[in-house]
């Protein structure tokens, strides 16, 4: 899947926009790292989530390297998801810039609102980050190193999401992500599979 | 004649063509002119340093042998059949309807009808020497109007053989010298395979054994020895030597020598080509002239409008885009140098008396010049006026508004500019020489202009003081500059950007105070390189960064280039900026490595 990916932004670097078919009510994981192929522990559970059923990975560095959003392709993609993550390394406390990016592109106030072909565009999905964070998990509180807990800069994420009427679920949070060990590695992605399952089908539930 | 005069000749062709040639190409009228100018002035009829015309004039028609072979070069058999139809309907149109016209004004002028005949059907022949040398050097051989127009002189050179063969028939001697047409023939056709066979299977190895002793001057004279030959044959046989190098050309079009032959055998050309224009300026005889200006005159303007005349026709029958019939029509509209040939045939056959034949000469030789005349008329007048119309026509609001933009050059460079700029709904005003691109422009509603963007009547017509910003997308560099010296000069309150062929000409642009410019393979070969870089294995993000940091490396280089002016200082200091290029790629990994991943998780 991930390597898909880097081939579909080759393919479709100079056509507009084609609109891929997926299967609809499928996961999403927006997945934000500059640096990939250099990456620890991100590239590592990417990976082995990629072959999990239902998930389609956008990546959007890989896709995006100019900063320059095919807003309609992403926005499709939103529109297909049952379940969007995004996965991304905090850095400086923050969502990587190209997400940011992301966000003030593709959210457009016509999108979530919806038009007349498509309701309201996000409603009632579900959304979660999964996240990778520098320092270990004691520097994250209060007078600790960072003095806040991941979640607290997680807010605007959760606000923009509850924004758009999404269900927001708590994150999941890989600590100290360059010296995780291979087992701790394993179990992290192990527990993200699950979870992705767990809410695809209370998700699906919902629905009926 | 002594041993130096030979040397003493040639000294004075050279000499007046190194002077004349390059005022005539600086006043705009082309080397054609030029030559034909020097010719007159050191010909007998001038000067009269030189007076074996008829020696130089068949000497020299070996240029024209040597442009057909290098046409041939350029056509493959395919192409070849592919034009067949054009080549036939289109010739024979032109030499019927021309002959027919001609021939009820010389029986008009009193000439009994055989010599009528022979004159209308040598004057239909157009000069292909003067047709292809202006239209290579205005780079319009590969354009439909320079296809049409070639089309019509290889029909001619083909109908030149019956017309000489029916020369004796119609003068009422002795038939032939009952050398049996059927043997002929068969002789015609033995030969002609022979050249193909021969040519298909034996100049390859020939060749590859040639190159292989690495000397040029070997190779250079087995093409020529192979051009001679081949011309002699034909011309033994009765066909003309250029349908012969002609051939040739078309035989080895896919042989892989095909370019260095190109290469090898174009200053032969060209310097023979020159030679033979100033054997016509030579045979202009003056004195005619002056005792009979009225009549010259008036046959030279019958001659010339009667083949205008029946080329707009033809252009009209196979349709041509309506912008491109004067400039077809001009180019073909002079007497060729077939003329001389069938005149002096014609002349030992009895059929047309002395003074006719001498008189035609003048007419020929006038009407030959006066087509590059004609030709800048054309450019200068005739179509941008008429360009002018037909867009006023077709859009009027714009052309009341007045473009801001003015796009010179509309290659595959300017193209992309303006589609950019069209896309966004910026009105343009387009220049280019090539009146293909214009007919292809127009389709798409560009407001277009034909001519020379160095002149500054054509930016004037165009719009050029009203508008606000011109960009330069010719890729000849030196026309680059010479276009910006001229607006800067004409048009001072015009933004110019422009395109830049390479650093050094960025250099001559920022000289000229250009600031705006690009050089033009920059952006497309870092795109390139940096899809590379992905493919082995770069994030995009990151090969993407890498390419922005040359980016700045390179333009920090040019900077510190273009302060520097000697030479080899710039070559020190670009292979110097190499160096630190590489130290600074690799710093930046090296920083990235240390410090960025680890936070990146």
């Amino acid at each position: 899947m991930f390597i898909s990916a880097a081939r579909y932004f080759f393919f479709n670097q100079e056509q507009e926009s084609t609109t891929i078919t997926l299967n609809i009510n499928m996961i999403l994981i927006i997945f934000s790292h500059p640096y990939p192929h250099r990456s620890h522990a991100n590239k590592t559970i990417l990976d082995s989530i990629a072959k999990t059923e239902h998930v389609f990975i956008t990546d959007l560095y890989q896709k995006y390297p100019d900063f320059h959003i095919n807003v309609i392709e992403e926005q499709s993609l939103l529109r297909q998801a049952k379940l969007i993550i995004f996965q991304f390394p905090i850095y400086w406390y923050n969502v990587p810039a190209l997400l940011k990016q992301w966000q003030e592109m593709v959210l457009s106030r016509q999108f979530l609102l919806g038009d007349g072909d498509h309701g309201c565009a996000l409603q009632g999905k579900s959304a979660m980050a999964v996240v990778t964070a520098g320092h270990k998990h004691q520097s994250y509180q209060q007078g600790g190193e960072d003095n806040y807990n991941v979640e607290e800069f997680l807010r605007p994420l959760e606000q923009l999401s509850v924004h758009c009427g999404m269900h927001y679920h708590s994150p999941l949070i890989l600590h100290q992500a360059h010296k995780a060990s291979e087992t701790e590695l394993t179990q992290f992605s192990r527990l993200y599979s699950q979870r992705i399952e767990q809410l695809y089908q209370k998700n699906n539930n919902n629905d009926e | 004649m002594n041993e130096h005069s030979l040397l003493v000749n040639i000294l004075i062709y050279l000499l007046s063509a190194v002077i004349a040639v390059p005022i005539f190409k600086k006043m705009g009228l082309g080397s054609v002119l030029g030559y034909l100018a020097a010719g007159t002035i050191i010909g007998p009829w001038g000067l009269s340093l030189i007076t074996n015309i008829d020696d130089i004039l068949h000497f020299s028609e070996f240029g024209v042998v040597l442009l057909f072979f290098l046409i041939g070069l350029e056509l493959e058999p395919k192409r070849l059949l592919e034009m067949r139809h054009s080549i036939i309907g289109m010739g024979s149109v032109q030499i019927i309807l021309t002959s027919f016209f001609l021939f009820i004004i010389c029986l008009w002028y009193g000439l009994n009808w055989s010599s009528a005949l022979i004159v209308a059907m040598s004057l239909s022949l157009s000069s292909t020497a003067i047709t292809l040398q202006i239209l290579k050097e205005k780079n319009l051989l590969k354009t439909d109007t320079g296809h049409s127009a070639f089309s019509v002189l290889l029909f001619q050179d083909i109908a030149v053989i019956p017309i000489m063969a029916a020369f004796p028939l119609i003068g009422g001697s002795q038939i032939g010298e009952s050398h049996s047409l059927v043997s002929a023939a068969a002789e015609i056709i033995a030969v002609i395979l022979l050249v193909v066979i021969g040519g298909h299977y034996l100049t390859k190895p020939i060749f590859q054994i040639i190159a292989r002793t690495h000397m040029r001057e070997l190779f250079i004279a087995f093409t020529l020895l192979l051009i001679i030959a081949i011309a002699l044959l034909m011309e033994k046989i009765g066909l003309s030597m250029a349908l012969g190098s002609f051939l040739a050309g078309v035989l080895l079009a896919k042989s892989e020598f095909r370019h260095e032959l190109e290469v090898e055998i174009d200053p032969f050309k060209g310097l023979l080509m020159g030679l033979f224009f100033m054997a016509i300026g030579m045979s202009i005889n003056l004195s005619l002239l002056i005792e009979q200006p009225f009549l010259i005159f008036s046959l030279v303007t019958i001659l010339i409008m009667v083949k205008l005349g029946v080329l707009f026709i033809v252009a009209r029958i196979f349709s041509f885009p309506k912008s491109q019939y004067t400039f077809f029509a001009i180019i073909l509209s002079q007497g060729g140098e077939f003329a001389f040939v069938l005149f002096a045939l014609a002349g030992n056959l009895d059929i047309l008396s002395k003074q006719l034949i001498e008189l035609l000469i003048v007419v020929v030789a006038l009407t030959m010049a006066i087509t590059p005349l004609l030709i800048w008329f054309n450019e200068f007048f005739i179509a941008p006026r008429f360009a002018q119309l037909s867009s006023r026509t077709e859009s009027v609001k714009l052309q009341d508004i007045g473009h801001p933009v003015i796009i010179a050059g509309f290659g595959r460079f300017g193209r992309v500019v303006g589609r950019l700029l069209h896309a966004n709904k910026i009105p343009t005003t387009i220049l280019d020489h090539d009146p293909d691109k214009i007919d292809d422009a127009r389709k798409y509603g560009y407001q277009v202009y034909y001519g020379d963007a160095r002149k500054s009547a054509l930016l004037n017509s165009a719009g050029a003081d009203s508008a606000k910003i011109m960009i330069i997308c010719v890729d000849d560099p030196q026309m680059v500059l010479d276009i910006v010296d001229m607006a800067k000069k004409h048009f001072p309150h015009l933004t110019i950007l422009s395109r830049a062929y390479d650093m050094g000409h960025a250099f001559e642009l920022l000289d000229r105070d250009i600031k705006l410019f690009q050089r033009e393979m920059l952006s497309s070969a870092m795109i390139l390189g940096e899809k590379t870089l992905t493919e082995l294995g770069y994030g995009a993000y990151e090969a993407h960064h890498a390419t922005k940091i040359f980016c700045d490396h390179d333009r920090n280089l040019f900077q510190q280039l273009y302060q520097t002016d000697a030479l080899e200082k710039r070559i020190s200091i670009s292979r110097q900026a190499r160096d630190e290029l590489e130290k600074v790629l690799a710093g930046d990994q090296e920083e990235q490595s240390r410090r960025n991943y680890d936070g990146w998780g």
